[in-house]
């Protein structure tokens, strides 16, 4: 019977995260749900975002009001099969026990954010879990927090790394050319630092360049590759975005860069402007990012197309992208079979973020497969 | 603030620094940088760009404001600090009538980069001549350039910033938050001045904040909201240029509003604010405004008197149970 019932748990995003607000109900007791439909609006201090149904079923109980302040890993509802009567419910929750808040808060100091010295640079990579290796490779301007709502996910099941490329995030302003090539070979030192086994490796945006050019020419460090929007496979980026992204110093115009990110306005935040706009400022950053950009996107165009090389690819990929790209619009023609393609609707460039329920099972079932 | 002054000495050459006791020493028979300045953000800088960069003044604040104004005339670009906001009062020609008006008067082609580094706040027993909050008295003069940072990160930024800007920047540190500590990244970086800085998100009740009031009222956010009240809080950094706009924008989404503000409540950066939102966000209102702000009367001495005196914690507490009660 037990089997049944889910029980939905105040999630933890990020280390410093110990406890959210229930902001709001967006179902009530009684609706029938779907996996990924919209349940509760959880805010931390530093973002808000909706939880979406992990399966489907019934929301059975709401069991903490709009407005309230819980712990992380506490039960907040419990959906169930129809089917499932009041008793059994009772039942589950009566059992279900509040993990350990000091188990917890170790568990984050486990979390292990390390700094690898590769060449030149210094690289900030934040593991997780246990398991297969799987590693994750945000796009330009972005850092392990593009990964917030995916990685912790993911390493219920597997020993999950997120990297910070060369002048993102934490890590060192030292990329001599910018090319893929030379992001590709410090992630690549980076990975055989990490961990002896081969990697699932997940890439998003310039990151699913990054992927391609380790599996071509490091392919002994790879399982699978999934490209999330990947640059490399079409000539068209959004020079908009790029442009913005790149001048901005207030508040305003970098909000009008970030919003080309997302399907839904909505989903850009104030702490997200002010986290870019924080990096950006830094004495180096724009210069170091411009590399990337003249190298990558000269006039405005890709650079590398990959299309040729997957023909003769032995390596498994899988290509996932947001069904309302404006960075880097999606062209399902001319892949070969042995690539599996997977839109996501109501998804910007940055699905993982807006769509992460059926991201994560995506890559879940994937990896498992 | 010391890596801020050091790195910007390092990318120009013009920049100086003069003040009572910034080396403090220098002279006398002991050691030359004894001091670093009265709260010690200048220590070290004599030995690394010399007595031509870095030098002490006697205590004429009016002479070396005056030398100030007249070295970022001649091109170069000075930091001057001086001890106490409240000495600035033997310098408001100076500042009012010369530093503000050179670049209007003479018609833009003469500017004054020139920043005033000083303190102040109370809570430090320093009675009614070392306390005051005197940012507003400077907000007033058009001209003028006030910033007010209220954590590492935004004192770095907004100084580097300041020392950067053309025109003449009053910047003022509050004494009691020189030991608090906060990430600050090793690079320089700047902070644009206009732009607030929203410290926490909540849908019921705005809180602006100045200063050191930011970290009172994120003491009170946190409490309220295990009361299930949710509080934005802004920190608009810098009070001329003032980030009219997001304060506007969420008062807007929050329909009411209280401003802490240490200084003085009588034409106030706390009343600048009230009268802002009640002139162009009205509507939006749910509930009166609500200023919190020392009573009209010099800093006590007396140390119960003194912490009656402040905003606190607890008075921002209670505004807010005011206001959605």
């Amino acid at each position: 019977m037990t089997k049944k019932i889910f029980a939905l748990t105040m999630p933890k995003w990020g280390m410093t995260m110990t406890e959210g607000t229930v902001a709001d109900w967006l179902a009530e007791e009684g609706d029938e749900v779907n996996v990924g439909s919209d349940l509760v609006e959880i805010e931390t201090e530093k973002i808000s975002a909706a939880i979406e149904a992990p399966e489907q079923g019934v929301l059975k109980r709401i069991l903490v009001k709009k407005g309230s302040v819980v712990k992380v890993a506490s039960l907040i509802a419990v959906i169930s099969e129809p089917s499932v009567n009041e008793t059994d419910i009772d039942e589950f929750l009566a059992k279900f026990k509040l993990p350990d808040q000091e188990e917890i808060s170790k568990t984050s100091e486990v979390d292990n954010t390390q700094f690898l010295d590769v060449d030149l640079h210094r690289i900030r990579v934040r593991t997780l879990g246990s398991g297969l290796d799987v590693l994750l490779i945000h796009g330009i301007g972005g850092d392990i927090g593009s990964w917030l709502f995916n990685q912790d996910f993911l390493a219920n099941e597997f020993r999950v790394h997120a990297i910070d490329l060369p002048a993102h995030g934490e890590s060192t302003l030292s990329l001599s050319e910018g090319s893929i090539a030379e992001l590709g070979e410090t992630v690549a030192k980076c990975m055989k630092q990490l961990s002896s086994n081969p990697f699932h490796l997940v890439g998003h945006s310039l990151g699913g360049s990054v992927v391609m050019e380790i599996a071509n020419k490091f392919s002994d460090l790879v399982t699978s590759l999934s490209l999330v929007n990947p640059v490399g496979f079409t000539e068209e980026i959004n020079r908009e975005f790029l442009e913005i992204f790149l001048s901005a110093s207030k508040r305003k115009e970098m909000k009008e860069a970030l919003t080309k990110l997302f399907y839904l306005t909505e989903n850009v935040s104030r702490t997200m402007v002010e986290n870019s706009l924080r990096h950006n400022r830094l004495e180096g950053v724009i210069s170091q990012l411009n590399l990337i950009v003249e190298k990558n996107f000269p006039n405005y165009i890709q650079a590398i197309d990959w299309r040729p090389l997957l023909q003769s690819f032995s390596i498994p990929v899988q290509i996932i992208w947001g069904s309302h790209d404006q960075i880097i619009p999606f062209d399902t023609k001319g892949f070969p079979e042995n690539v599996m393609l997977k839109e996501i609707e109501k998804a910007g460039h940055m699905v993982q973020m807006e769509q992460p329920t059926k991201f994560n099972l995506l890559l879940k079932e994937y990896f498992k497969s | 603030m010391n890596e801020a002054l050091i790195q910007e000495m390092e990318r120009d050459k013009n920049i100086i620094i003069f003040g009572e006791d910034v080396c403090g020493g220098t002279g006398g028979s002991g050691e030359k940088d004894a001091w670093g300045g009265a709260f010690g953000v200048t220590k070290g800088i004599l030995e690394k760009y010399g007595s031509e960069r870095i030098f002490d003044t006697p205590i004429t604040e009016s002479a070396f404001i005056g030398a100030g104004i007249g070295s970022a005339m001649t091109g170069m670009r000075p930091i001057v600090e001086i001890m106490f906001v409240d000495f600035l009062g033997v310098c408001f020609d100076q500042i009012f009538n010369q530093a503000a008006k050179v670049r209007y008067m003479f018609g833009g082609m003469a500017t004054i980069p020139l920043v005033i580094r000083t303190t102040f706040g109370a809570g430090s027993r320093s009675a009614s001549q070392h306390s005051q909050a005197l940012y507003s008295i400077f907000t007033h003069i058009p001209g003028l350039k006030v910033v007010v940072p209220s954590n590492p990160y935004d004192a770095k930024g907004l100084l580097i910033q300041s020392i950067r800007d053309d025109d003449p920047v009053i910047f003022l540190e509050n004494k009691m938050l020189y030991d608090i500590e906060g990430e600050v990244p090793d690079q320089s970086y700047t902070i644009p001045f206009a732009e607030a800085h929203v410290v926490r998100e909540g849908k019921d009740v705005l809180i602006v904040a100045i200063g050191r009031m930011v970290e009172f009222s994120i003491q009170a956010a946190e409490q309220l909201a295990h009361e299930g009240i949710q509080c934005s809080i802004l920190d608009p950094r810098t009070l001329s240029p003032l980030d009219e706009e997001l304060i506007l924008d969420l008062v807007d989404e929050c329909g009411r509003l209280v401003i802490v503000d240490e200084s003085y409540p009588r034409c106030s950066i706390a009343s600048d604010i009230s009268s802002l939102v009640a002139e162009k966000a009205f509507d939006a209102l749910k509930a009166p405004i609500i200023k919190i702000t020392a009573p009209h009367s010099p800093v006590p001495y007396s140390p119960i008197l003194e912490d009656t005196y402040l905003p606190s914690k607890e008075k921002i507490v209670d505004a807010v149970h005011e206001l959605v009660s």
